[in-house]
């Protein structure tokens, strides 16, 4: 038996087969061949034989994820195709009487040269498919396997790799695959979200162990713990079957708590609301199971579209949401979006520290014409329900009058015109960085609410990127700094009579929701998916022990496991 | 030979998809076709050729069609590029 441990990203635990991504490192001589002609052939031969390979992808990837994923196999099938490439590398062949291998690979890194040239950080990127293409293609002059391509899933398994790519995946029956296991990554990387997407579990940073586990043998992952278990003995697989007969009970237990409004057990009205703004969450959305909608994200309307979205556009997506709440609360924030995701249209560059940079109230600011695009369409729609506003990452006093001078502007032209809008229409703002903890007295003097992004403001608290493997232990949602920050804020919050909720992931955390209640939050807004368990938690905490809690937490605990501890005695006495 | 000056009307540049679909558009017809951009030029029939050239919204190219189809090539390419 052998364990490792790494970081879970997806929640969850699983057992099955293990199934290693090999990593095949080609071996490239400066070798000439006499016999040019045999050396040609040898290169159509091998040509050939990956075409057929792709083509056999081709069909497969469109029967079992559609069009869109077969288009990047498509796209592999015209780079083989690729007559001009390929008369680079017969050149080569020819003239020099280079080995084959050799000559893709020199003729690819004479494309990378122009590939790097381009300023347009999303056509750059194209050359690693080309990349793909010759790495896959001098495999096939090695004969080597490609060991995720060949296998055809019969039993539940769990996939190692350094890291997974989409193609790595795509390939994959879904219904055998039961975890993700990779060294490298981290929250945003594919495999992560592949697997919340498929409701499996994810751990990353397991650094060196696909060169220590064999294909076949059993594991067990445990996402909350990050623990894996390589051949584990007879207690291991019994404390594995125990955990799932518990998670299905523990889920059966939170379904089973009848929705309507929120009160602790000393009576205080906790808002227990849901996040949203994707397709999926929004068709699955009921008034009747949530008590509003705590954050609209506002970034995908920008992203479905290959132009900025008009007005029009905005306005009847606002408004359709509202009505469709009937009359509860919808938290609408600014558009709020950087360069790490790839917006041709709004020309935003490639950043060295994408979350230090050009991003999100930033670029509103930036770009009054479209920011006042957004207001209008968010005021009119304020006239079809109860609509919220909300900013993201201010980090001034300054920022946050500039932003409501534009709200003042738009206003004022919807009046000329004669257009509707709500005149009471609630503003907030996002408190997600540590300038907006620190001036959070004077912010809460001009806003209506605020809402805390605790993802943001972990990160940037604790100075670590969730995204790197090596940092990503420090990445802790207990830190004592971050319950600091959100004891502060809730402080300033109450002196300033205004509301408080969080939006973040650890709304739905057990541990944390007692202490953010008794920090002052009266509002969790969550995932859809949350929606009952957050219920049936706060129905049986009294306000009163967490803010006792919280108290004790902020002035005699100095760790991050001494506030947990705290937090799970307070706990202790839930079923 | 046949020339067609064109402003790439996609949002995302030639790359991708729409470089895909000329491609296909290219490799049906006999004639070659060249792409000239700031003074270089790229095979169009290739889709190396076409990624490398880096072609963004918005910019002016010229394109040259030679061969024994090259009224039908450019009145094809002149449809989905325009």
């Amino acid at each position: 038996m052998k364990k490792f441990k790494g970081n879970g990203c997806a929640e969850g635990a699983a057992m099955g087969l293990a199934l290693v991504k090999t990593n095949y490192e080609p071996v490239y001589t400066m070798d000439t061949v006499r016999d040019t002609a045999a050396e040609l052939a040898f290169l159509e031969e091998n040509i050939v034989a990956l075409g057929q390979k792709l083509d056999k992808l081709y069909e497969r990837t469109l029967a079992q994820s559609g069009e869109e994923a077969a288009e990047l196999i498509e796209s592999y099938q015209m780079i083989l195709m690729d007559r001009v490439f390929f008369d680079g590398v017969r050149a080569r062949i020819l003239q020099e009487h280079l080995n084959c291998k050799m000559a893709i690979k020199l003729e690819c890194e004479r494309s990378r040269e122009s590939f790097m040239a381009i300023e347009d950080p999303y056509l750059r990127e194209r050359f690693q498919d080309i990349q793909d293409v010759c790495f896959k293609l001098v495999m096939q002059c090695d004969n080597a396997v490609d060991s995720l391509a060949e296998v055809y899933l019969t039993q539940p398994t769990i996939l190692l790799a350094d890291t997974l790519t989409p193609v790595d995946t795509v390939k994959l029956d879904k219904n055998f695959l039961a975890g993700f296991i990779v060294e490298k990554g981290g929250p945003t990387s594919h495999a992560v979200i592949l697997a919340k997407t498929l409701g499996i579990p994810a751990i990353v940073g397991a650094e060196g162990i696909c060169a220590q586990v064999e294909n076949g043998s059993r594991v067990i992952m445990y996402a909350d713990t990050g623990e894996i278990i390589i051949d584990g003995d007879a207690e291991e697989e019994i404390r594995f079957s125990r955990r799932m007969t518990a998670g299905a009970a523990e889920k059966e237990k939170y379904r089973r708590e009848p929705a309507g409004p929120t009160y602790t057990l000393d009576g205080v009205h906790i808002e227990v609301a849901t996040n949203s703004g994707d397709a999926d969450t929004a068709a699955l959305l009921d008034p009747a199971l949530c008590d509003g909608i705590g954050l609209l994200r506002t970034e995908v309307l920008y992203m479905a579209h290959e132009d900025y979205p008009d007005e029009e556009t905005q306005f009847q997506a606002y408004k359709s949401v509202a009505e469709k709440m009937q009359g509860k609360p919808v938290i609408i924030r600014t558009l709020d979006i950087g360069g790490d995701k790839a917006l041709d249209y709004m020309g935003l560059e490639a950043e060295e520290n994408p979350f230090l940079g050009y991003r999100a109230i930033r670029i509103c600011l930036d770009r009054p014409e479209m920011f006042q695009i957004q207001l209008r369409a968010i005021l009119r729609a304020s006239a079809f329900g109860s609509i919220k506003l909300m900013f993201p990452m201010i980090i001034s006093l300054e920022e946050l009058r500039r932003c409501k001078e534009h709200l003042e502007a738009c206003k004022a032209q919807l009046r000329q015109e004669g257009k509707a809008f709500d005149k009471n229409l609630a503003v907030g703002i996002m408190v997600e960085t540590p300038a907006a903890v620190f001036l959070a007295d004077q912010l809460a003097r001009e806003v209506d609410f605020m809402s805390i992004g605790t993802n943001d403001l972990t990160q940037y608290v604790t100075v670590a990127d969730r995204g790197n493997t090596r940092v990503q232990k420090l990445y802790d949602p207990y830190h004592p700094a971050v319950l600091r920050a959100l004891y502060h804020t809730g402080r300033e919050a109450q002196n300033n009579g205004i509301g408080l909720g969080v939006c973040g992931e650890t709304a739905s955390m057990r541990k944390m929701i007692p202490f953010l209640i008794g920090a002052g939050v009266r509002e969790l807004s969550v995932a859809l998916s949350s929606l009952d368990k957050v219920r049936y938690l706060v129905r049986r905490l009294s306000a009163r022990q967490c803010r006792d809690a919280a108290e004790e937490i902020i002035h005699d605990c100095s760790t991050s496991a001494q506030a947990q501890a705290v937090l799970e005695k307070l706990l202790g006495g839930i079923e | 030979m046949k020339q067609l000056e064109v402003t790439v009307p996609f949002k995302e540049g030639l790359h991708a998809r729409p470089a895909v679909k000329l491609i296909k558009l290219v490799s049906g017809f006999e004639s070659t076709v060249t792409i000239f951009k700031n003074g270089k030029e790229y095979n169009a029939g290739s889709i190396t050729s076409v990624l490398a050239g880096g072609i963004m919204y918005g910019d002016q190219i010229l394109l040259k069609i030679d061969g024994p189809d090259e009224d039908a090539a450019a009145a094809a390419l002149k449809a989905y590029l325009t």
